[in-house]
């Protein structure tokens, strides 16, 4: 479980694969219009104004494009409240997902015990009870602890299921800093908490900053959970403001709605572009347990 | 919920108090117990909560709840619409499942022919998988808006085909439900597949080669079957997907028109939410629990034996 | 030197005088849109003033507000509240819930406390609405008001002066449209969607029909009430059939109807009062040329009733001495004036008479005195029954079947009773 620590895949001897075909080139225009196709409707229409947006023949190219969706979106429409939250939610839970997902993950690279494979097969498992399943509970527990419509709700839950994913990821990178530090750590006196705090984890920045980079995306896309448990107007995030705009109590107008759109999608795809050769080779590490 | 976790979860934890004199707080539990205690909280006490929820006629219109043993699997085994949604839900998953496998493994192939810019179409393919769910579903509800501004009208209209309905047709919402949710699990078997590609020992193609193989004997013979347990694990995950996705069809058709494209997990959000029958929603739940414990298991079967190699 | 101890000596007197009047701690539950803490910045603002206000003319109380989620969460906490004896002192509640909240003893009668005169002020159907044996349990500031949106330009293009009153004009109306490539009606039929029930309603009613009996048992399937139910359905089967409705309704709620309605394909789209100022800042077109009508009836001669449902403020507290406090409160928030102002900060409708006829916006407004029509029209809550939203909910669910053709408007009657009456049954049994 290595994942990621030198980037993107390196080719490895003897493996992949044999001749590249050209006639590949054939696909590569069919696929960039199937990928791209759909999305660009949205993207454009963000710059078009209402008149524009609602007259046939529709264009795609906004003919006179303007940012005043934007500037309607935030400080008309309050847009801006929607991405703070989603922006607090997502950073703690990034926070305390690192936090007890690298401690966890520290033990389980540090320390052999019993059933140490059956507890990382099962976090595993448990990860994969989906939040539909887990829907109505989670609204019944929120409720009864006094936490609907809170951002600490959302940051529980997503630090919960975020956390085995995590120790998975994290477990890969601290299996690679020799052990040998800790013991000399230990020969000079430092504790299991200090070696872990001030060797193992600055050595593992890096895989740090990806992991958090993927619970970061992930969180801000989540949508489910949000909807049933943080769907009042003040607390909601940004998936859930397009979504829940989109009805007849709305504030939200059409061209805005596609420039919310961009801007909700826009830092993920940031995110990604930053972290993708590592969402690729770790997910590719991943299938090839 | 802390007798939960200590009889489940934290098994190890309890044996150091039994068998080590001392009890040391430095030890890996101190590292080990409050992560796995958060994500046994928020995962299995959940799925167990629901359990018990399923049991109870508990609805959110009332105050107080009672237990009412089986009756609402009883209910939901005898309710009219089962028919339904159980066709509905395995016609969805198959076929997004089917279509997600064939087309990612083609696409993986035609990603994994190392051309000169083939890493941009990589990030491009996966693309669709990043976004946020709501913001796919929405994107794909003003293309296919049935006014003659929607984006899909107009490009039928360029081919001089008449102004679609897309929504309001239950075989056509259905066909679009498949094909988004399909497009955005895509590049989730593509990363799968390419992991797998990248694993196949060249020797073999060259042998392969040597002997005169065609491309299409190659990948027949030796691509396929080397790929087996790849596809096994990316079709499992992919049906686990499909069978849970609840925000893309919730945003698009809403199991609209009617109930033609209610799927099971709709049929939950609308029990539990709309209905307010949280014991009824969490029957469902329940019943996807069990079909997701099945994929679980198959899942880790699958991974288990790879994982000793 | 004087004049400074005669200030202390007030104030002393003051203090003394106001002391006995213990100053009251006033704690009110209301829903975040109407609060200071709206998410809605205009909506935010009045609030504050007023709650300023109403502090600085009441010195001697203290007002304290949390927050009460609108939905069906927010019953469960006023119940579960009761239950545990730690009701606040006045709430704002959904008008749906008053007949639940007074059976479970938590609104208090305002029969002492609200003027005859006062009440007077206030729409019939309003106070019909929130009166329960003979004494009224809340105060209802505002409704929704749901109807055809249109422009009139495009009606007086077809040669139109009025908007058709019957699905008869209506169907020859959308013959001429047809012309233009525009159809005639678009209201949401969505399956489970609480509008799509809501524009049934207002017909259904206008018909005759009822949901309910007075015991709350359902009733809409039987003898009359079924053929008005059946009518209706064969109502929008008839509007799709003819080309006068696009099928897609089935698929739409309020929302995804007013892109048709902007590109100028259809001439009018069902849609409620609130989202009026929504669509003048879409479509600035439309603040000069945008009119609500009521719906066209399948009988002539029958008017449709408009549905009435919005926000009350209740009284929760036994006490009468804080009862008096909360009551001020109340009083304070509703009154004309004041409640004129929020009202048109928001944009909602009053159901108070001298606010349509005294508020500038309300009475000058040209869709606003569209409205002012269908609220001296007939107007009526929903049945404020448990079993009510599995009505809604299997009522518009078979809208789909009937406007495709695959079930028959008789039987789609029969389908919904079968889905609701065994909740029913569940519901009595319970």
């Amino acid at each position: 479980m290595t994942i990621a620590q030198q980037g993107a895949p390196r080719r490895r001897p003897g493996r992949g694969p044999l001749d590249p075909n050209p006639v590949a080139y054939i696909f590569y225009p069919l696929l960039i219009l199937a990928v791209l196709g759909p999305l660009s409707w949205a993207l454009f229409g963000g710059f078009k104004n209402a008149n524009e947006l609602f007259t046939y023949p529709p264009t795609i190219w906004p003919r006179s494009p303007t940012l005043q969706n934007f500037f309607d979106l935030f400080q008309r429409l309050g847009f801006g409240n929607y991405i703070w939250n989603t922006v607090i939610v997502s950073f703690f839970t990034v926070l305390f997902t690192l936090f007890f997902g690298g401690l966890a993950a520290y033990a389980l690279s540090r320390w052999d015990f019993r059933y140490k494979n059956v507890l990382l097969v099962a976090l595993l498992g448990l990860q994969l009870i989906p939040s539909t399943v887990n829907i109505v509970p989670y609204y019944m527990i929120m409720n009864q602890l006094g936490l609907l419509n809170t951002h600490a709700a959302l940051v529980i839950i997503y630090t919960a299921t975020h956390i085995p994913i995590t120790v998975w990821v994290l477990k890969g990178f601290f299996d690679t800093v020799p052990r040998s530090l800790d013991e000399a750590a230990a020969i000079d006196g430092c504790s299991k908490w200090r070696t872990y705090w001030s060797i193992i984890m600055p050595l593992s920045l890096p895989g740090l900053s990806v992991a958090g980079f993927l619970i970061f995306v992930s969180a801000w896309s989540e949508f489910l959970v949000p909807l049933v448990i943080a769907s009042n107007k003040d607390v909601a995030v940004a998936s859930v403001g397009l979504f829940t705009f989109f009805g007849p109590d709305s504030s939200m107008s059409y061209p805005a709605l596609l420039a919310a759109t961009l801007v909700t999608v826009i830092p993920v795809v940031i995110g990604y572009f930053f972290a993708q050769r590592y969402i690729v080779s770790g997910l590719t590490a991943f299938a090839e347990k | 919920m802390t007798t939960d976790i200590h009889a489940t979860g934290a098994a190890p934890a309890r044996r150091v108090s039994a068998r080590r004199p001392k009890f040391r707080l430095n030890g890996y539990f101190f590292f080990l117990f409050p992560g796995v205690a958060i994500v046994l909280s928020m995962t299995l006490f959940p799925a167990l909560y629901g359990i018990y929820m399923s049991l109870t006629n508990i609805n959110l219109g009332y105050v107080g709840s009672s237990f009412v043993g089986l009756d609402n699997y009883v209910r939901f085994f005898t309710s009219p619409d089962l028919g339904l949604i159980a066709r509905n839900t395995a016609l969805f998953v198959a076929c997004c499942v089917v279509l997600q496998a064939c087309i990612g493994l083609a696409v993986a192939i035609l990603l994994n022919q190392r051309l000169p810019g083939h890493q941009i179409m990589r990030s491009m393919t996966i693309l669709p998988w990043v976004l946020p769910s709501v913001v796919v579903g929405l994107v794909f509800l003003q293309i296919f808006g049935g006014s003659r501004l929607g984006f899909g009208n107009y490009v039928l209209s360029l081919f001089g085909i008449g102004q679609q309905s897309w929504f309001s047709d239950p075989v056509l919402a259905m066909t679009i439900l498949i094909a988004v949710c399909t497009w955005r699990g895509i590049p989730f078997s593509v990363i799968m597949f390419l992991g797998g590609l990248q694993t196949l020992p060249r020797d073999a193609f060259e042998a392969a080669t040597i002997d005169g193989a065609s491309r299409w004997q190659r990948f027949r013979y030796i691509t396929l079957p080397m790929l087996r347990p790849i596809m096994l694990i990316s079709v499992i995950m992919s049906t686990g997907g499909a069978l849970n996705s609840l925000d893309i069809p919730l945003a698009l058709t809403g199991g609209g028109p009617g109930n033609a494209t209610e799927l099971i997990a709709i049929s939950l959000y609308k029990q539990s939410f709309f209905h307010l029958d949280i014991g009824y929603g969490a029957t469902i739940g329940t019943i996807m629990l069990i079909a997701n414990l099945v994929l679980i298991i198959l899942y880790l079967a699958v991974l288990q034996p790879r994982r000793e190699n | 030197m004087i004049s400074r101890f005669g200030l202390m000596a007030a104030a002393s007197v003051l203090a003394i005088a106001s002391s006995p009047a213990v100053a009251v701690e006033l704690n009110i539950l209301v829903t975040s849109g109407y609060s200071p803490a709206a998410g809605f910045v205009p909506a935010a603002e009045i609030h504050q003033r007023l709650y300023e206000e109403f502090q600085q003319e009441n010195p001697d109380i203290t007002l304290k507000y949390e927050l009460l989620d609108p939905g069906p969460t927010g019953l469960q906490k006023l119940l579960t509240l009761a239950s545990s004896n730690n009701l606040p002192d006045a709430v704002i509640v959904d008008g749906q819930w008053i007949a639940r909240l007074v059976q479970s003893d938590v609104l208090q009668s305002l029969d002492t406390y609200w003027p005859a005169e006062d009440r007077a002020d206030f729409h019939p159907a309003v106070i019909d609405a929130e009166t329960i044996d003979g004494k009224p349990y809340a105060v209802m500031f505002q409704t929704g008001m749901r109807g055809l949106l249109y422009r009139p330009s495009t009606l007086q293009a077809i040669g139109l002066d009025e908007f058709p009153k019957t699905v008869d004009e209506m169907m020859a109306a959308a013959e001429q449209l047809k012309a233009q490539g525009m159809s005639a009606e678009m209201v949401p039929a969505k399956a489970t969607d609480e509008p799509s029930t809501m524009h049934m309603l207002a017909i259904y009613w206008g018909l005759g029909g009822e949901l309910v009996d007075a015991e709350g048992a359902p009733i809409f399937f039987e003898g009359e009430n079924a053929a008005h139910l059946a009518q209706v359905y064969q109502m929008y089967h008839d509007l799709v059939a003819s080309g006068a409705m696009l099928a897609d309704v089935t698929t739409m709620d309020e929302g995804a109807l007013r892109p048709y309605f902007y590109g100028g394909e259809v001439l009018a789209i069902g849609g409620s009062s609130s989202g009026v100022k929504q669509m003048w800042s879409e479509l600035p077109d439309l603040e000069n040329d945008m009119s609500v009508a009521p719906y066209p009836m399948p009988v002539a001669g029958t008017e449709p009733v408009t549905i009435l449902g919005g926000f009350a403020y209740g009284l929760t507290v036994k006490d009468p001495e804080r009862a008096e406090a909360a009551w001020k409160f109340i009083e304070f928030m509703t009154e004309s004036e004041n409640l004129g102002e929020v009202c048109e900060a928001l944009g909602i409708l009053p159901v108070r008479s001298s606010i349509w006829e005294n508020n500038t916006f309300f009475s000058t407004t040209p869709i606003m005195q569209s409205y002012r029509k269908l609220y001296d029209g007939n107007m009526k809550t929903r049945p404020a029954v448990p079993i009510y939203t599995a009505i809604s909910s299997a009522i518009s669910s078979q809208l789909a079947g009937v406007i495709s053709g695959a079930i028959s408007p008789e039987d789609a009657v029969l389908a919904a009773r079968d889905a609701v009456m065994p909740e029913y049954e569940r519901q009595t049994t319970r």
